[in-house]
This record gives C-alpha cells, structure tokens and sequence, in this order.
C-alpha cells in the first residue's frame, strides 16, 4: 500500500502537481517506509512518554482555555458519587473529624443568609418603597419577585436552554427560580420552529439569515448558535457585553467537549445532564443601585432573628420552669394526709396536679407554700388517712369534748377521769377513727368516776313507784270460806303487806301531791240467799278493813263495801273474795278545779 | 428516557391537528399553525421498550399553492403523511407530500387514513393501494373522532423513530 501510495505520489509531482501533493510525496519518500515503525515504536513507548509530560500537559492546557477542568468536573462529580454508594464507611470516617467545624460553619452562613433574606424580605414588603413595588407590579401584571428582580439588578438572567439544532431537542436546560422549568422542551421546539421560519422567510440569496434576539416588555432571549446546539438566555434588564461573551465562550465550551456526543445525537438527553455546572454558570445577574452594592447591616433581618431567639428562649426557659415546679413538687416532703396519685406537664406552663387529701391533713396551699402554683391546676380528693399523724390529731379532735382527759401522743396514753357513761361514750368514738386500732392506745390510766344517784327524791321514781304498789295491792284477793267471814290466822300476813303497802302509797302520794283511798270490796257466791250473801259480803269487807286498821292503816281512807253475790260460770269459790282497789287524786288539780 | 422528532404532513383538511389533538396535550394554540406554518406538541409514549417522548410537530396543511417548509422536517426521526379517504384528491395529494419529504429526508414514514369513522368516498384500485402502501413503512385507518387507531398509530410511530 505504501509503495503504491509513493508511487502514485511521484507520478503526482512528476506530473506538476500542487505542492501539497509534492509535500505529501517527499514525505512518504522520506517516512513511507518509516512510518509504521515509527507509530510502533511511539506507541511502545506511549505510556513514558504521556507519564512524563501529562502533567504539565494538563496544565498548560488549562492556562489555555480552561477546559481541562469543564471536562474533568463531570467525571470527578461521578467518580465521588460512585465512592460514596460503594464505600459509605470509609467516606463517614473521613469526614466525621470535620463535621463537627462543617455543621458550625453551616449553621453560621444559615444563619447570616436567613437574617439577610429576612431583611430583604421585610425591605422589599413592609418599607415604603417595598409597598410601592408591590402596587407596581400588580399594575404591571407581573410578579413580585420578577419586578423585585427588574428594580434590583441591572440584568438577571433566568433561565438557560441547551437546545439541539436539527431536531428542536431540549439537551438541558437551568433556571434561577424553579418555577421556570414549565414546559421548557416545548418551549424549545418552539423557538427552533420560530427561527427556521426566520431563517426561511428572510433569507438573503443562499445566506440565511439568524435569529439573534427576541425581545417583549418583560423579558429578552438572547440566542447564540453553533452549526449543531442552541444557547438561549432568558433574562430581564440590559445583558451587559461581558455577560452575552460568557454565554459565546459556554456555547464553544460546549460544542468542543460535547462534539462526539452532538455528531452522534440520537434523541439521548441525559447525557448532557453534565452541562449542568456550565449552564449554571451563565444564570448571571449584576445588581442596579450602588446603595446595595456595598455591605450594609441587615438590622432588619437582626431584628427578626433576634426576635425569633428571643422567644425560643422564653419558651425553652418556660419549659424549663415547668420541669423544674414538678421537680420541686416531687421532691416536697411528704405531709400526713396528703398523697399525690398523679402529677402531669400538659403544656408549656401548664401542670396538672392530682393528689388525694384527708380532711383533717393541712391545706394544700400551705403545703405547696413554697412554690410558684400560678400554673399549677390541683385536682383534690377526699380520703381517709391511716397516718399515724392524722390519727393522733383526730384523737386530740376528741379530746376536745373531755377537758379531763389528755392525750399523751409520745406514750400513746389517754390520762385522766371520766364518768362510766362519758369514758364508754369517748372509747366508742375513739373506735370509730380509722388506724385508732393500731396505734393500740393505752387507757389504762383513763380512770372511772361512779356516781351514787339517791332517786328517792325522784318524781319520775315515785310515780313509778307508787303505780307499782297500786298494782301490787290491786292483785292481793282474801278468799273465804261459804258462810264465813272472819279472817283466819293464815291471812294476817297478807293482811299485814296490805297495811304497809297502803302506807307506803299513802307516804308517796302526799309527796306527789295526790290523795289515795283504799277500796274494800267484799262478794259472796251465789248459793244461798241474795240478801244474806248481800250481808255477808259487806261483813267480810267490814273485817278486812277492820283488820287492816288494826294492822296501822288509816281508817279514815279505807272504805269497806259489800257487792253482794258475783254469778261466775266455773268454779263458785273464785267469788268468795274480798278484793282492793286503789283510788287516788291530784290535789293540784282538785285544787285548780275548785277555784274555778 | 429518549426524545424524538416526527413530524405530521398532509393536504389541508385532513385532520392532523384533530388526530393529534385526540392523543396529546399541548400549550401552544393552532393559531401557530397559520402564523408560522407548524405547532408543536408532546407526548410521552411508555409501552414500548424505551419509553420515548414524541416532540410532534404539526405542519400546515399542504396544498398545490403552498408546499411545506422542508426545514421543519429536520432531524424529525419519522414522520407521518395524513389523507382522507372521504376526499379522492387527498390521496394524490398526499403521495406528492410523500415524495417531496422523500427529497429532504430518508427517515421512515407511516401512512395515516384518516376519517374512518366515515364512508369511504374513494375508489382505489387494489394494485393502485398496495403500490402506495408499500412505500410506507406502515399504514393505519384512524379516525380522530372516535379514536380509533390512534393511540396504535402513535405507538408505532414511537417505536419506529426509536429504530
């Protein structure tokens, strides 16, 4: 092959061909045959040869045109992401000595951007001149945050498509505000179709003519081109010549480090995903006003934070308040008769404490004395306390009705005299008072005063008395003999109780005040004559009274009377009886009834 | 996921933008069509092996006093020419869209006719069809007002530019 190329070559410059041709013949002359041997031996020694200049190599080329690092990015991006999924616990002992400056750091710029945003926040809304923007751009039609953009920055660029030529595809595109993505592969069809029909409808002779700009009231798109992508900027303001050269030199960028990728697209975006950190770089804005080109104190955004942490800390110092009150309240020292069952934070200040409570324990609020219960709800229920405490200070309670008596708490003792009815009334409610039984008091000391009672002179007595001698007398009978009515021998001792119970009536009644006489009734039966048992029946009750006078009674209140015969059915001898009776009066009524 | 051109031709009247209509949503109104010659839609079609997103580009309808902007037809990846079998001259005409699309581009096409949803009007000789047909990587009946064949259509469509 190399012959014959030299062959043809010479016959080229032999005939007078061009000097390219004559290049081309001297040089395969010169390395036709050297050529393969020296490719051979530059590729033996390849690997020494890119070893010894690779890196100053990469590093000139990096002086150059910067590229080496637009295209190692990506790479290294991929390689870190790899490494991390495939060694996650060497990466978490690289990095664990740094996380902690790393969180410090992080922190303190989230802070310093919050208070920042913070302060353009309440800047662009609450002063003046953020209200004014406000009605501006709602006359306008626009959003807020778009006009706050067009006030603040001389340009802002939006959003960045990559857009593939020929076929109209969206490769990548990057927005300053997420809410730009809508639709962007549309969008970018679209705008190819558009300056194809530019290209189509203003072409000069062959020349077509490019779309280069396309401009309305609110925003612009700057279109750059290669012969294979598009770039187009969306932006607001005046793109400064500075800002439109960065979005030239991303396009070349691009269109060199992508080419393969570009010759060979065949409807595969996800492969310029990688673009990502070039196309970010062109999302470029530059500020307006010269006021917010220096640094100024966001006092604003200070006054919001600090405001914010100074109520973190009055709610955290709340809690801790809360904690600590049930804190205190757990630790209190226990009080006879009060018992906490349960005790609860149910918010920030707010304490829900239940206790039981007996009701002879000390008041809650002074129990709780010593702590702040502004925000302390107390839920109390009654009980009753066995507490040693508690039950002596019922007994004392006790105590109170019997002055005699005292209670010796240290010897659990009660000392002192009582009536028999008082102590047997103390001892019963003592009983009453539960856990009394337990403390097992002493009352060995707790002497008895009886008390001699003389109810002679009693009223109630007497009337008792003098009813039960009535009785008494009502019941005696003296029983005779037919046809007999003197008093046998064996009859005077009954006679005689009749006498002094008489008597005893008599002595009782003039202390009630009253007169009594005593009744003598005589009676026959009914055999023989009517008028002879009539006489014998008042002889009978003439004798009785005779031997009751002879026995000491009162003859002048005792009255004797016959009733003659009494028809009984049975047995005749029940009738032949002389039988008493007691009559009495009250003098005061007698009395009372005479003056009337 | 891949993204693909194809483009949609056809005589005025046929029902391109109704067959499109019935399978995608857009955000572009038809008035582009009659402002800048072409609409562009999009659709995601998934059952198939790669799920591919259709960028479809509606063209104007195309008649003897108007050809198509053949520039549109760049990078399309397939395309399809739309006729309507209640209109003899559709047929002719759409074959010389066919063979116009054939001088800018060799990417493959499908035969679409379209209003089957109506009597056929047209008397093709069968030797006449099956030249025509056979020009075409595929042929489908549709009808763009009840749907039928529709979703078939554009389901090969996407597994043709994917080829």
């Amino acid at each position: 092959m190399t012959s014959e190329k030299a062959s043809q070559d010479k016959k080229e410059a032999a005939n007078g061909g061009n000097e390219q041709a004559q290049l081309d013949a001297l040089r395969t002359i010169l390395y036709g045959t050297l050529e393969k041997r020296v490719c051979d031996t530059l590729r033996s020694q390849q690997r020494e040869l890119v070893r010894d200049n690779i890196s100053e190599a990469l590093h000139d080329r990096e002086q150059q045109d910067g590229t080496i690092q637009k295209v190692i990015q990506p790479m290294v991006a991929r390689s870190v992401e790899n490494s991390i999924a495939s060694q996650r616990t060497e990466f978490i002992n690289y990095l664990y000595p740094i996380v902690g400056s790393l969180v410090r750091k992080s922190v303190s710029v989230f802070i310093s951007d919050f208070i920042e945003k913070t302060n353009e926040l309440i800047e662009n809304s609450f002063t003046i001149k953020g209200l004014k923007w406000r009605v501006q751009a709602w006359r306008s039609g626009i959003r807020f945050s778009d006009y706050v953009a067009s006030q603040t920055f001389l340009f802002q660029i939006q959003q960045v498509f990559l857009i593939h030529r020929e076929t109209g595809s969206l490769l990548h595109t990057v927005a300053a505000n997420i809410q730009h993505h809508q639709d962007a592969d549309l969008i970018s069809a679209m705008l190819t179709a558009i300056s194809d029909f530019v290209a189509d409808s203003f072409m000069d002779g062959s020349y077509e003519q490019q779309l280069d700009v396309i401009k309305t009231e609110k925003f612009t798109l700057l279109l750059k081109s290669t012969p294979q992508i598009m770039l187009v900027a969306a932006y607001n303001g005046n793109l400064s010549p500075k800002a439109s050269q960065k979005l030239q030199l991303t396009l070349e960028d691009i269109h060199k480090i992508y080419r393969s990728e570009l010759k060979n697209f065949a409807g595969d975006i996800a492969q310029f995903k990688s673009t990502d950190s070039l196309l970010n770089g062109c999302l470029i804005s530059e500020a307006k006003s010269p006021e917010t080109q220096g640094k100024k104190f966001p006092i604003w955004g200070t006054l919001v934070f600090v405001g914010i942490i100074a109520l973190i800390s009055l709610y955290a110092f709340g809690w801790w308040q809360t904690s600590h009150i049930v804190d205190k309240i757990k630790q209190l020292p226990k009080s006879p008769g009060i018992t906490i069952t349960q005790i609860d934070t149910e918010g920030w200040k707010d304490i829900a404490l239940s206790v039981l409570r007996d009701r002879h324990a000390q008041p809650i609020s002074d129990w709780l004395s010593d702590i702040d219960t502004s925000f302390v709800s107390i839920n109390q229920d009654e009980f009753i306390s066995v507490d040693i405490q508690i039950v002596q200070q019922k007994i004392r309670q006790q105590m109170v009705q019997y002055p005699n008596v005292n209670y010796d708490a240290s010897k659990q003792a009660l000392i002192g005299s009582l009536q028999r009815g008082q102590r047997q009334s103390l001892l019963n409610n003592l009983q009453t008072i539960p856990g009394y039984a337990d403390l097992q008091v002493d009352i060995s000391q707790l002497d008895t005063i009886d008390i001699k009672v003389d109810l002679s002179q009693s009223t109630a007595v007497l009337e008792q008395t003098f009813v039960q001698l009535i009785g008494e007398i009502s019941k005696q009978q003296l029983a005779f003999d037919s046809g007999e009515s003197d008093i046998e021998q064996s009859q005077l001792s009954q006679i005689a109780l009749l006498s002094a119970r008489f008597t005893d009536i008599k002595r009782i009644a003039k202390r009630l005040n009253r007169s009594a006489s005593l009744i003598i009734v005589g009676a026959s039966d009914t055999s023989g004559d009517s008028a002879y048992n009539k006489r014998l029946s008042d002889i009978r009750a003439q004798n009785v009274k005779q031997a009751l006078v002879q026995q000491g009674a009162d003859a002048s209140t005792l009255f004797a009377v016959g009733i003659g015969e009494i028809s009984l059915e049975g047995n005749v001898k029940a009738t032949r009886k002389v039988l008493f009776n007691v009559i009495f009066t009250d003098l005061a009524q007698v009395n009372n009834e005479a003056e009337f | 996921m891949l993204q693909k051109k194809v483009c949609i031709l056809g005589p005025t009247g046929v029902g391109k933008t109704s067959l499109i209509k019935q399978f995608v949503d857009g955000i572009f109104s038809d008035k582009y069509l009659t402002s800048i010659g072409v609409k562009i839609d999009k659709k995601i079609v998934s059952d198939i092996y790669t799920p591919t997103q259709l960028m479809i580009w509606d063209l104007e309808g195309i008649d003897k006093y108007c050809g198509f902007n053949p520039r549109y037809l760049r990078g399309a990846a397939a395309y399809v020419v739309v006729m309507d079998h209640t209109r003899t001259s559709s047929f002719s005409e759409a074959i010389e869209i066919f063979k116009d699309a054939q001088r800018h581009t060799d990417s493959p096409a499908i035969l679409i006719v379209n209003k089957a949803d109506l009597p056929c009007t047209v008397q093709w000789r069968e030797d006449e069809v099956k030249q025509i047909a056979g020009l075409f990587s595929h042929c489908f009946h549709t009808s763009a007002k009840t749907g039928q064949g529709v979703k078939d259509m554009f389901t090969h469509l996407a597994k043709l530019s994917t080829e």
